[in-house]
């Protein structure tokens, strides 16, 4: 089996050779930025890349398996926070590792847990967004009064809204990753995790995800054991978000309550919606675009960046409810087949 | 005569109530391996519910099931599905968005891979007259070629039993015809047994060996076509009388 056949299939859009140029020409782009930039706009980068990381967990489980979680940055925050307090108690090569390690593994756990007892307890559809926000919310409660001495594990004092200071950089073969370094290994993962992505819900199991998200009952009695499906997707994106989140927090050395928020939950459900709930590229294209031009509005002096952000979801939904990857994917392959006799080709859109 | 063969699917004093209401009157139904078996009664008599207490979508208030010889009671739809259950749905149930070939590679797929898929794909689409229809997405399909690629779908799982909730409703008289055809050669093929729902008493005499009438919740009587319908207890049921 060749890398395409595994990495095209039904659940993705982009399957032709010219989007597989594209997509090269995209990651070489993306790998001689820092040649060009200046490391204050390598650090953003950096930052909006690992966001879409985050940006990608949501839509694994929500664009293809119909489960809206408002709570992704629940994992987030406890992957960067579960780093921050590995790291700053063992700041070597190994310890940041394990942090790593520990960070994603426990923001996994926590999904498990947390979808365990949703779905096996059959919370579905609204209720699980609720419930994954009110979850969210409540660990910013906790965290929020967290500033006492008495909230230290080892060296690392959780700081309450004051935050968590001094994380350590992730350091990865002896080499501390700050600035470039940092920006090629968050690059690597993203890069890794779309594809990793991409072969997954064009497999099998990727199928009964997506008729799980269309047909939930259907799908039971097609002999699929639905709510096996939806815990395992649901601690995949729980695993994503919480590696997103030691990133994050590898990135500013900093953790703060405000991660749990409203506010940042909001982010995570408006990039995906802009992108395309059903499209891995849509969430990633779309999370780099509103976080840069959101910053752009505050360096700008701007007051409103999220009024603007919030501004643009509606836009979306009321004019590209699909989002936008999709909607452009529709107007490209219209354009190319009703000319020519390709059309066979796009049918496994 | 020789002793009775083990049923397939054994009911005992299935009940299932919806507040006042007992939709499921302690019904006691039996199937045999191969056979094939019509599920007929006016509307409300129960039909739907039996069904979905046999699949495990809804739990009885009193009662047992027993298939392939092993009480299946509190197993979930998919673990009734393992054990040779499979079901097609009343309102055709395929996934709108996905093309007939995805459809059917979405069943088939649960017990077979990698090119004996391919093969099971191309033998599936041949026998249900869908190859034309390969990559058309279901929403686009005709009503007819819906119920034929859901019912492709429920017997590519290869069950002991097939049930099908009204296959031919809505159907033209050549589709009809065809349905029957389809399922008689499935039943003949591979000895699957099926269970049917079914209104239309010219496909249910051309399909059923044997015959079970619901009324009111409970079983009315059971035998072959021709008796049932000359029963006058069946006449005034379906003449919408008491009896």
């Amino acid at each position: 089996m060749s890398l395409r056949t595994v990495l095209d299939g039904p659940n993705t859009r982009g399957t032709s050779d010219r989007f597989w140029a594209a997509f090269g020409l995209a990651v070489v782009a993306l790998l001689g930025y820092p040649l060009v930039a200046s490391t204050y706009a390598v650090a953003n980068a950096a930052l909006f890349l690992l966001y879409a990381i985050l940006g990608l967990s949501l839509c694994v489980i929500w664009g293809y398996c119909g489960i809206l979680s408002f709570g992704q940055v629940a994992f987030f925050g406890i992957g960067g926070y579960t780093f921050g307090i590995v790291g700053i108690n063992l700041s070597t090569t190994t310890g940041t590792a394990l942090g790593l390690l520990t960070g994603v593994g426990v923001a996994t756990l926590f999904a498990f847990v947390l979808g365990y007892f949703m779905f096996y307890g059959g919370v579905r559809d609204v209720y699980v967004t609720i419930m994954t926000l009110v979850v969210a919310l409540v660990v910013h409660t906790f965290m929020g009064q967290t500033a006492g001495s008495e909230w230290a594990i080892g060296e690392a004092a959780l700081g309450g809204f004051d935050g968590m200071t001094n994380i350590p950089n992730l350091m990865l073969g002896g080499i501390e990753l700050i600035d470039t370094a940092f920006y090629y290994v968050v690059l690597l993962v993203l890069l890794g995790t779309y594809l990793g992505l991409r072969a997954l819900v064009n497999s099998d199991f990727g199928r009964a995800m997506v008729a799980v998200r269309e047909d939930e009952e259907r799908t039971e009695l097609l002999g699929y054991d639905t709510k096996r499906i939806k815990l395992l997707v649901f601690t995949l994106g729980g695993a994503l978000a919480g590696l997103s989140g030691v990133l994050y927090a590898s990135w500013g050395n900093y953790m703060n309550p405000a991660v749990f928020g409203i506010t940042f939950a909001a982010l995570p459900v408006v990039w995906v919606s802009v992108g395309g709930r059903d499209s891995l590229l849509g969430a990633i294209g779309a999370t780099y675009a509103i976080e840069w031009f959101s910053q752009q509005l505050s360096i700008t002096g701007s007051e409103y960046a999220l009024v603007v952000v919030g501004g643009l979801l509606l836009v979306t939904i009321l004019w590209l409810p699909k989002g936008v990857a999709p909607a452009v994917a529709d107007w490209l392959s219209e354009k190319q087949s009703s000319p020519s006799i390709r059309g066979h080709e796009e049918v496994a859109d | 005569m020789a002793a009775e063969p083990e049923p397939l699917l054994a009911t005992d004093a299935l009940r299932k109530e919806f507040g006042g209401l007992t939709a499921t009157d302690d019904v006691s139904l039996t199937v045999s391996p191969g056979e094939r078996r019509c599920l007929i009664g006016p509307n409300g008599a129960g039909k739907s519910t039996l069904l979905s207490l046999i699949t495990g979508q809804l739990d009885p208030n009193a009662g047992s099931i027993r298939f392939a010889g092993e009480a299946i009671d509190g197993l979930s739809p998919h673990e009734r599905i393992d054990r040779g259950l499979s079901v097609k749905f009343q309102v055709p149930s395929v996934y709108g968005e996905f093309s007939t070939r995805e459809n059917l590679r979405l069943a088939l797929q649960r017990r077979v891979s990698g090119e004996e898929l391919e093969d099971a794909i191309v033998d599936s689409l041949s026998r249900f007259d869908l190859a034309d229809e390969e990559y058309v997405e279901a929403n686009a399909l005709s009503h007819g070629q819906k119920q034929r690629l859901e019912i492709a779908m429920a017997s590519a799982l290869d069950p002991a039993l097939l049930l099908l909730d009204e296959p031919v409703a809505g159907l033209s008289v050549e589709e009809t015809q065809r349905i029957a055809d389809l399922l008689i050669d499935l039943n003949e093929s591979v000895g699957v047994a099926l269970l049917v729902i079914e209104h239309d008493m010219k496909f249910v005499r051309a399909l059923a060996e044997r015959v079970t009438v619901l009324h009111q919740g409970s079983i009315l009587i059971e035998g072959e076509m021709e008796n049932v319908a000359d029963d006058p207890a069946v006449r005034n049921v379906y003449l919408g009388e008491e009896v």
